[in-house]
């Protein structure tokens, strides 16, 4: 991810409001797409997990060290704390949801892929879907979701490989159900 | 996956931010630096009353001991005076009635 130039960002550490509304502006996007879907589109949650990662970074700029990166540092905030409240609410939905939503498509001419790959998707816990989200739409490295994480690289790129491959069977469980209907 | 660019599509599709988060994000972030600004103004200003009471009680009391040492001393000048025969206490009521009672 292409970060914020330095000076604005050194600038906002020291408490420059404008600065901060800039560091704002460049990242909130990637917070808010990550947030959004660790917690299956929960507009709300969403929104406060925004917050918060916000909240919590401006109390804490100045004790960033630039170690790493301010991005990989912002996504860890976010990251911790769209865990917990999976955690804390378990808002998700169930398999027999799922089920039954992929039940509904094969009966009917109303297959709605999209739907579908939704419901697929909240099948997935939080952390799943961030690797998802952070290595397949935002292009982050093994080596920076290592550091969000804490977990190792060779590890998450199993995890990456087992969880497409789970969307993978399960999409052609729909497609089964589908040509037995056709 | 049955096509990846669903998939693709789908994790791409999020809605716009909030346009009203950065406002309240501020407003979390300034005014509970107002609130803490007042609070620590609160608690300085706590302290300094309690400063200047305890100086004011400790001024007090020194007062007290100055009173209370010139007392003792007075009382130290007129036993050495009585013990050496001093007149000027000799004289005194106090010392006439010390000595007549002693006497008695």
């Amino acid at each position: 991810m292409k970060e914020l130039d330095s000076i604005t960002l050194h600038r906002a550490i020291k408490g420059d409001r404008k600065a901060f509304k800039a560091l704002y502006d460049h990242y909130s996007p990637f917070v808010w797409r990550i947030v959004f879907k660790m917690v299956s589109g929960d507009q709300i949650l969403a929104q406060e997990l925004l917050q918060e990662t916000f909240v919590k970074l401006h109390s804490a700029l100045n004790n960033f060290r630039g170690e790493s990166g301010i991005s990989t540092w912002i996504y860890r905030i976010a990251y911790n704390l769209a865990i917990t409240a999976f955690n804390q609410r378990k808002r998700f939905t169930t398999l027999d949801e799922t089920e039954t939503v992929l039940a509904g498509n094969e009966r009917t001419d109303s297959y709605d892929n999209s739907e579908f790959i939704k419901k697929v998707l909240a099948q997935l816990s939080a952390d799943d879907r961030f690797l998802l989200v952070a290595r397949e739409v935002d292009g982050m490295s093994y080596d920076e979701i290592s550091e969000v994480t804490g977990q190792n690289e060779g590890a998450l790129r199993t995890r990456l490989h087992r969880i497409k491959e789970q969307l993978r069977i399960q999409s052609e469980k729909l497609l089964a159900g589908r040509s037995l209907h056709a | 996956m049955r096509n990846d660019n669903d998939l693709q599509k789908e994790l791409f599709d999020v809605p716009p931010v909030p346009m009203d988060a950065f406002s309240n994000i501020e407003h979390r972030i300034y005014n509970r630096s107002l609130k803490q600004k007042i609070v620590i103004s609160l608690a300085a200003s706590l302290l300094l009353v309690a400063g200047a009471l305890t100086i004011v009680n400790i001024n007090n009391q020194q007062v007290e001991q100055a009173a209370l040492a010139d007392e003792i001393i007075e009382e130290l000048d007129f036993a050495r005076s009585f013990i050496n025969g001093d007149e000027t206490y000799q004289d005194s009521d106090a010392l006439a009635l010390i000595v007549n009672g002693a006497g008695e």
